[in-house]
Parts: structure tokens; C-alpha cells; sequence
């Protein structure tokens, strides 16, 4: 009896609850978002209420923006920094997770590289910067093919361990049928393996979007031509030519939060899921 | 039969060895470079000496670079303490029993998509215009004035740090409540426990595996702080939010200076070591006994 | 289903990555199709409208150049971080001061000594250039001059009925009572931005330090707290008639709350009045000197090298960069550069006629001007740091003469350990 009163009690949702979660979100999440749209959205004069709507929707603030900030150039710049970086990292480094993980126990050699990776991990970009910058110009790698290339290598750490907890959960059985059935190794790796690690590949793609989209630190030091910067970038480097006019300067972080945010909405279950197995596992 | 063995052999290491070969060149090499710096005053160009330990005593006897260790610590503690305090208190609430629960989690973690720096600009503004303007019309005197512009900078970027750094806490402790049997808390319910009481005795041990990966995760990242400092203060007023990173950044460009901020970063390194290794032993411990 | 969708996505993705690769490629090897891409790195943010203007007409004329500009608000950082790294602009616009000295310690600039329009330019200003280093090789042409003092509103002024401009300091001091009895606020600071401290300590300290202090001081001979009590004093008066929150504004900020008749004056640049009269067409303004002394006669405005064109000696378009710096040392474009951004020109015959500066442009004229100190400072001193600590110290309450102490320990501090012999 008092079980069961117990149930219906649990299962009445809980409103006054809700409603606090619920007011929270609106102000302290959405209010920052709502008042750059709507700055985005105004004409300099109307900004007496920095909270109004605006009275006149001035859209020609994001095609000023966009031209000052030459969005399409630092758009695809950022794109294919993430998009390559994404398939890249992908193959290579779930490929040398897969040596290092099935190796580890029978060769000294692949566990001594597994500890290298781990242990790399400690060392943060911030450490390695000054002398980095003075290698990368060396081979004239300032640019954004250097730099995609340099989060492939960087991201190792991070994939190895990712990868190498998921692959150890993968019975050997398959491969070894796979073996005797006369597939080479690569073959057993790209047939059986990778399609397996599929959810993992799901999260390290999320993990890697996420690190190279919003990252400023490392264009920063390592890119200089203008043609070559990333959206985040071009933000900090036009911040000072957008003076006094807000509108202008919320128009073009709205244009740089956009994709982001669109790709959330569309994908916000796999985002959320990604992100969780990649700080859990 | 032999000689296939052989061939099998070689392809894991064809498959490691260019990748490792390249993050040692990449990453390893400009390590131990920076390391060999930090004993000698390279400018950054032309000829060097070994100076021993010169670049670390001066570290310690050079005002700005302590005050940015000690806004950096400062910093890193609190921003660690709230952003867990507050995540946790919301996860806990968005796992009760409530209605709309997706699109509330979907809400809170708004935030981490968006990158810390345009999140500092916007919050520069709301700090810079919105709320000075705000606490003009209402004659409130302490809030008319730029947070950024005072003693108190620091907080806004705090503040800032909490709004973004909320949003990946949250999940995981979502995660972690959601691992968690209802059927305990029925009996629990049954023994007629307070909530307070529920949550300490029950829950937290139950989710303390979470809130060790939130703590060094946090800790980590906090000591890290960069780019929401260079969207509002980039260091000022004074040096007052000056962090070890943005040290680095602003100083280790100046060819005077490059020796030393390398020896600044071997410090930043040993500190940031010092954390992972803690976490590392954590994750393996609980490996082992998952296994 | 989600497989299928997955390959969907994954292939569309691929696609537009190659596509873009393909686009990045392109234009990244434009050389090859005949175009060049110069880059030009300015250190100052506030003249970029006018550099747009003259770039588009340059690339109007050599349809086979395109040039991007690049004038990031660190620029000091951005162009060390150049520096190290080894990849310099093409051409470069600096101020005769740290950042181009560390360019020129460096040796990557080209000497400009034989170019025709070198002659054009005045021998002061280019020894204002020269000064700073030995060797009589010239790595920057001068190209605009500057000149601080007090950017005054005149509606402002009157109403408050002040009618001439002060030319000793306790003037000065009086005409900030006056308006502030008025309730006008006297000064609008924007120490947000910690490089507008150093517009006004300048200005101060170039009027009262004696021209060879920092050699003494490089010497460790001397020291500020020794010296500059005096500076840091009237710094510290100067800042009783800021606005409230003088520490908190950003200088976009304070110029905009100017150009609405928020504050009398402003204690900075002629760079700052472009940006007023864009905000404010009708903007009613002067410009005086900031009357430092007591004597009248003693006070000279605080001028130098704002802008000076320098070319990497590395640059892979040389050609087209001397064609670029040759086009803005025109007279025309100079003279358009002069008055939109209502500066004073390097180039002999190219003269400021705006009545709004009218104020200095005599002073100017006569050669009643003294550099700015902070140019022979160590590259590595960052002043601005100290002095908005200095401000900050004063909105919560600091006594002035701990203050004034404080200050100077903290500015001694930082000289010592930027003067290290590089």
C-alpha cells in the first residue's frame, strides 16, 4: 500500500521544480543569446533599450559584417581546418590506437609507445607554444594546412586513450576468424575493426569538431597572414575596427556562433552523447 | 610459413610509426626544446649560454610573473569550486522528476558549443554597457561601474568562466545521477531520510567517480585560462588578471624574455603534470575495478 | 536507417572539404595566376577606413595587386609573435617607437634610403627615425605625424563660460573646477585600454623630465622614484575631473560618450577626433596643448612619428610592395590620409588645414614640440600596466602619496627587468 503511494508520488513531476529550471535557462543561458540577436538585429540608434526588440530588423548589419570580416575566406578556412582534421584524425589515429592497444600485451615496443601517448597528455599547447612557433616557421608550416595538420598530430594523446578503451572491449574472435578466412591485417582493421568502432568514432569526431572550431590560442601564434586566419581569429582580430558600432560587432559573432549552433540543434543528442562518453570513458 | 609470420608483424608498426614519428617531431621536440631553453638565455635567435637555474630564481623575484601565478591560482580555485557547486546543484535538479527534461538539458549545455572567445565579448558588453547603463537608471552606484575597470576584474571574468564551464559539468553529473538505481532511493524513501540527507549518504558516494573527473578537469582547464581573458581585460587592469598563459603569450615573444617565460611554461608544465597524474591514477584505479 | 543517413552526411561533408581545399589551394598559389597578395600590417586601429579607401584605389590602378590589411588590436604581441616565427609583412605601418625598433633590431626591414620619395619627407621627422638606432640607413619612411594634447568640446567650454584655452597648468586645473562646479564632467579617460594612460603620462613626463633622463636611467644611474613624483602627481590630479568610471571604459566607449557632448575634454590625440566627427558630424571641437608647466612659454606639444611605412627585406614582392608604399607616399593620398585622419604630414608641402586642430598646428609649425619619451623606452616596458594599476588605486581610495610611491616602485620594477641587454 504505501509502496505504491510512494510510485504515484515519484511519478507526479515535480512543477515548482521545473518552473526555477526552467526560468534559470531563459535568463542566465538564452538572455546573453537573445540580447546579441537582437543587438545583431538594430540600427545604432536604437539602442536606448539594449533589450527592446528592434524596431527596424536591419539586416544589412550582417552583410557589412560579413564583408568586413570576409567571412567566406575565414568560413572555409575553419572548415577545412575542422572537416579534414575530422577525417583524418579519424583514420589514423583509430589505426595506430588499434597497433598499440592489440600489440601492448605481447610487444614491449607498442606499450612503451602507449605510456609515450599517455604521458603526453600532460603537456599542455601553452607549454610547447614558444618553441613550436619558432619549429613550425622553420618549415614554413604557419599556414592552414600546417595547422590542420598539426591538430592530427595533437590529438593523438587524447584519441589513443579514447580509442584503446573502447577496441579492448572488442573480442579478438573476430579478427582471428577474419585471419584464417586469408585477410591481411589491413584488411582485418578496416573490414572488421573500424566499422565497429563506429559510436567511438562519433565521439572523437564531436571531441575534435568542438576543439578546432572554437580554438583561438593556437591560430593565433601559428597563423599570420590574414588570408590564412580562422573565424574565431578574425573576431579578435577585427575587434578593434568595429569601433563603436556593437551592432556590426554582434552581427559577426552571431555569424560565427550560427554554424555551431544550427549543427547543435540538428545533432544536439549525438553532441551530448559524444561529449559524455569521451570525459567518462 | 615463416616468412608470412614476418610479413603480419611489420604492419602494426607501419600502421603507429609515422604518427608517432610526427608527434615526436611536432610535439616531443619543441617540449624538450623549450625545457633546454629555460636553462640558457636564447633570445630566440643567434647564440646562447647555459645560465643554470637564472630563469627560475628571477621567475620567483619578478613581481608580475608571481602576481600572474597568484591570480592564476586564485582564479583556478574558485572558478573550480563554483562551476562544480552550481553544475551540481542544477543536475541534481534536472534529474528530479520534472517535466521537459530534454529540452532542459539540451539548454544547459548550450553554452560549451559556443567558443570562449565571442562568449567573452559578449559578456564584455553586458559588463561594459548593459549593466553600467542598467545601474545608472536605477541610481544603484555599485553596479554603474565596468566590473572590468575595477579591483574586481577578476570576478567578471570568474563570472564568465561559470556561465561557459557550467554547461560540460552539468553533463557529466547528469550522466553520473542517471547511473544511479532508483529502486535505492525507494528504499531510502521508505526509511524516511531527509533529501539533504538522501543526497550526501546515498547519491554523492554513488557519483564521486564524476565529480573527480569534473575536479581535475576543471582545475586543469582553469590554470590553462586564456582566451576569455584576452576577449574583456587582456590582462588589466594592471596585471591584476594577467595568467601564467597569457604571460607567456604577451612576454615570451619579447626576445629578452623568451628564455624566460620557457622556464615559466616548464613551471606551468609541472603543475599541470602534477594534476594529470592524479587523474590518471583515479581512472585506473576504477578501471581495475571495473575489470 | 541512421547508417545510411551517416554516409549521406559523411560523403556531402567530404565533398565541400575537397571543394574548399580545392578554393584554399587556389588562392593560396595566386601568385601563379598572375595576381599578388601583399599584406599589410598597421599597429593602429583607428585609421584602417582611411587605408581601405586607399587601397581599393590602388588596386583599382594595379588590377594585378590585391592587398589585405591586417591591424589587430595587440599589435604590439601580434607583430613579436611575427617576428619569432620569421614571417614579416610585406609592408608594414608602424609608429617611430618599440615595435618598430624591435623590427629594426631584428634586421628585416629594408633600407628606404635611396627611394625617390624619401627626399620628399621632412629631415626632422626622419630623424626622428634615425635617432633610434646608430647607422645612417633608413628602415621606416616617416609618413604621418602625430600631436597630443587636449581635445576640447567648445559648446561645452562656453557653456560652462570659458572662453580662451588654458596655457599654464593651474588654468588648466581652474577650467576643470569650472566645469566641474557645472556639472559637466571636465576629462573623459577610457583606461579600459591601457595604451590611453601612457597618451597622457606622456605628455606629462615629456614636459618635465629632461631629455637625457633615460639614458641615466638605462644606466641605472637614476630611477622614476627619484624623478617623476612631480609626473605621477599631476597624473593623479588629473584624474579627480575623469568621469566616474574612467578605469572601466574602453576608448571606443569614451570617444562615443564624447562626441555626445559627455565630457568637456579628452586628454589623448588628434587620432581620436576621426573617430568623434564620425559619430557626430556636427561635433563643435579644438585642440590645445596640454599646459604641463606653469610658464607658458616652456610648454611644447608632444609630437612624433605616428606613422612610418617600412618594407620586409624578405618580402617575396618587393616590387609590388615599394609600388604600394610609393602610392601612398603621393601627395594626393598623402594629403587625403592628412585630412580624414586629421593628422599632420611627414611630406614637405602637404599641410593640415582643419581648424580643429588649429590649436597645435602653430606649435607645430614653429618646431615647439619635444617626442614622446616613452619612444626610447625599453621595448619590453609596458607602462600602461603600472599606470591603470595607478588609476585603479586611486577610484578605490589609495591616498595619493602611497599611491604615488606604489606607482613608482612598480614602474622602477618593470624598467628593471625589461633592461636587460638583448
Amino acid at each position: 500500500m504505501k509502496k505504491t503511494l510512494m510510485k504515484k508520488r515519484l511519478n507526479k513531476p515535480n512543477y515548482t521544480l521545473t518552473a526555477i529550471l526552467m526560468v534559470i535557462a531563459i535568463f542566465v543561458i538564452l538572455g546573453p543569446l537573445y540580447m546579441a540577436l537582437v543587438i545583431s538585429l538594430k540600427n545604432p540608434s536604437d539602442m536606448g533599450n539594449v533589450l527592446s526588440l528592434p524596431k527596424h530588423i536591419q539586416w544589412s548589419n550582417f552583410s557589412e559584417a560579413w564583408k568586413m570580416t570576409d567571412y567566406s575566406r575565414m568560413f572555409l578556412n575553419t572548415f577545412f581546418i575542422t572537416i579534414v582534421n575530422i577525417v583524418f584524425t579519424i583514420l589514423t589515429n583509430s589505426m595506430a590506437a588499434y597497433a598499440i592497444t592489440r600489440n601492448r600485451k605481447k610487444s614491449k615496443f607498442f606499450n612503451v609507445l602507449y605510456y609515450y601517448f599517455i604521458s603526453a597528455m600532460f603537456i599542455p599547447f601553452n607549454v610547447i607554444m614558444l618553441p613550436l612557433v619558432k619549429e613550425v616557421s622553420a618549415f614554413h608550416m604557419d599556414n592552414v594546412f600546417g595547422i590542420t595538420f598539426l591538430y592530427i598530430v595533437f590529438g593523438l594523446p587524447m584519441n589513443t586513450f579514447l580509442y584503446s578503451g573502447f577496441i579492448k572491449q572488442i573480442p579478438t574472435a573476430l579478427e582471428e576468424a577474419a585471419v584464417i578466412d586469408g585477410a591481411t591485417p589491413l584488411q582485418v582493421f578496416f573490414k572488421v575493426i573500424f566499422p565497429l568502432m563506429k559510436p567511438m568514432h562519433a565521439t572523437v569526431a564531436i571531441l575534435s569538431f568542438m576543439w578546432t572550431w572554437n580554438d583561438f590560442l593556437m591560430p593565433l601564434v601559428l597563423l599570420s597572414n590574414p588570408k590564412d586566419q580562422t573565424l574565431q581569429l578574425a573576431q579578435y582580430v577585427f575587434q578593434g575596427q568595429f569601433s563603436t558600432n556593437y551592432n556590426l560587432a554582434f552581427a559577426s559573432y552571431v555569424l560565427v556562433l550560427a554554424p555551431v549552433l544550427l549543427m547543435y540543434i540538428f545533432f544536439q543528442r549525438y553532441i551530448i552523447s559524444g561529449v559524455v562518453s569521451g570525459a567518462v570513458k | 610459413m615463416e616468412r608470412l609470420k614476418k610479413k603480419r608483424d611489420i604492419t602494426p608498426y607501419l600502421m603507429v610509426l609515422p604518427l608517432a614519428i610526427l608527434f615526436f617531431i611536432f610535439h616531443t621536440v619543441p617540449f624538450l626544446r623549450g625545457v633546454f631553453y629555460s636553462f640558457t638565455d636564447w633570445p630566440g635567435y643567434g647564440g646562447w649560454h647555459f645560465v643554470g637555474l637564472r630563469n627560475y630564481l628571477y621567475m620567483f623575484s619578478n613581481s608580475q610573473i608571481s602576481q600572474a601565478y597568484w591570480f592564476t591560482f586564485k582564479f583556478a580555485l574558485f572558478a573550480t569550486i563554483f562551476v562544480n557547486a552550481i553544475s551540481l546543484a542544477l543536475a541534481v535538479g534536472l534529474n528530479a522528476n520534472i517535466k521537459y527534461k530534454k529540452v532542459l538539458r539540451a539548454l544547459y549545455f548550450l553554452p560549451y558549443m559556443m567558443g570562449m572567445l565571442i562568449v567573452g565579448f559578449i559578456f564584455n558588453f553586458i559588463f561594459g554597457t548593459m549593466i553600467p547603463n542598467f545601474g545608472k537608471a536605477l541610481d544603484w552606484s555599485s553596479i554603474s561601474t565596468n566590473i572590468l575597470g575595477t579591483d574586481h576584474a577578476w570576478v567578471g571574468i570568474l563570472i564568465v568562466t561559470i556561465w561557459q564551464g557550467m554547461a560540460f559539468n552539468i553533463l557529466i553529473y547528469l550522466s553520473g545521477l542517471q547511473s544511479v538505481d532508483d529502486e535505492i532511493y525507494e528504499a531510502a524513501l521508505i526509511d524516511g531520510t531527509t533529501p539533504w540527507k538522501r543526497f550526501w549518504k546515498i547519491t554523492f558516494p554513488l557519483i564521486a567517480p564524476f565529480f573527480t573527473i569534473n575536479l581535475v578537469l576543471s582545475v586543469k582547464g582553469y590554470l590553462m585560462v586564456f582566451d576569455q581573458i584576452m576577449a574583456m581585460t587582456s590582462g588589466g587592469p594592471g596585471n591584476s588578471t594577467t595568467s601564467i598563459s597569457v604571460l607567456i603569450y604577451t612576454q615570451g615573444f619579447q626576445s629578452s624574455q623568451f628564455a624566460i617565460q620557457s622556464a615559466n611554461a616548464v613551471v606551468l608544465f609541472i603543475i599541470v603534470a602534477a594534476i594529470s597524474l592524479l587523474q590518471l591514477n583515479i581512472l585506473n584505479k576504477r578501471e581495475e575495478r571495473l575489470q | 536507417m541512421f547508417k545510411e543517413k551517416f554516409k549521406y552526411i559523411l560523403s556531402g561533408v567530404i565533398g565541400i572539404a575537397a571543394a574548399s581545399l580545392l578554393l584554399t589551394g587556389c588562392s593560396s598559389s595566386s601568385s601563379s595566376n598572375g595576381k599578388t597578395t601583399l599584406q599589410f600590417f598597421s599597429t593602429k586601429t583607428e585609421n584602417a577606413s582611411t587605408y581601405k579607401k586607399l587601397i581599393s584605389k590602388f588596386e583599382k590602378q594595379n588590377p594585378n595587386i590585391s592587398v589585405k590589411l591586417s591591424s589587430p588590436s595587440n599589435a604590439g604581441t601580434v607583430l613579436k609573435s611575427y617576428l619569432s616565427k620569421n614571417s614579416i609583412p610585406d609592408v608594414m605601418a608602424v609608429g617611430g617607437d618599440a615595435n618598430f625598433l624591435q623590427l629594426e633590431k631584428a634586421h628585416v626591414l629594408k633600407d628606404l634610403s635611396r627611394q625617390s620619395y624619401v627626399s620628399k619627407t621632412q629631415p626632422v621627422y626622419r630623424k626622428m627615425i634615425t635617432s633610434l638606432y646608430s647607422g645612417n640607413k633608413l628602415y621606416a619612411v616617416p609618413y604621418a605625424i602625430n600631436a597630443s594634447g587636449v581635445i576640447y568640446n567648445k559648446k561645452l567650454f562656453a557653456q560652462a563660460g570659458i572662453t580662451e584655452t588654458p596655457t599654464t597648468w593651474s588654468e588648466f586645473i581652474n577650467d576643470c573646477k569650472i566645469l566641474k562646479s557645472k556639472n559637466i564632467t571636465p576629462i573623459e579617460f577610457t583606461f579600459k585600454d591601457s595604451w590611453t594612460t601612457l597618451a597622457v603620462f606622456n605628455q606629462l613626463s615629456a614636459n618635465m623630465i629632461s631629455k637625457n633622463w633615460i639614458n641615466k636611467r638605462l644606466d641605472n644611474k637614476t630611477t622614476f622614484a627619484k624623478t617623476h613624483k612631480q609626473v605621477m602627481a599631476k597624473y593623479l590630479e588629473l584624474l579627480n575631473y575623469g568621469q566616474n568610471d574612467y578605469t572601466g571604459t574602453s576608448y571606443n566607449d569614451g570617444v562615443a560618450a564624447f562626441a555626445k557632448d559627455k565630457a568637456a575634454m579628452m586628454v589623448n590625440g588628434n587620432f581620436v577626433i576621426p573617430g568623434i566627427t564620425q559619430l557626430n558630424k556636427n561635433a563643435d571641437l579644438g585642440m590645445f596643448m596640454l599646459p604641463v608647466n606653469e610658464k607658458a612659454a616652456q610648454n611644447k606639444v608632444t609630437s612624433g612619428v605616428d606613422v612610418a611605412l617600412a618594407i620586409s627585406n624578405k618580402t617575396e614582392h618587393a616590387k609590388a610592395a615599394e609600388k604600394f608604399v610609393k602610392f601612398l607616399m603621393e601627395n594626393g593620398n598623402a594629403k587625403q590620409y592628412t585630412k580624414e585622419q586629421f593628422a599632420f604630414s611627414a611630406i614637405k608641402g602637404v599641410t593640415q588645414n582643419s581648424k580643429l586642430v588649429s590649436g597645435i598646428s602653430s606649435q607645430l609649425e614653429k618646431g615647439q614640440v619635444v617626442n614622446y619619451p616613452d619612444h626610447y623606452y625599453p621595448s619590453a616596458l609596458d607602462l600602461t600596466k603600472v599606470l591603470t594599476q595607478t588609476g585603479v588605486n586611486a577610484k578605490s581610495g589609495m591616498s595619493a602619496s602611497k599611491n604615488i610611491t606604489q606607482s613608482l616602485e612598480n614602474a622602477d620594477k618593470a624598467f628593471n627587468s625589461a633592461n636587460i641587454k638583448e
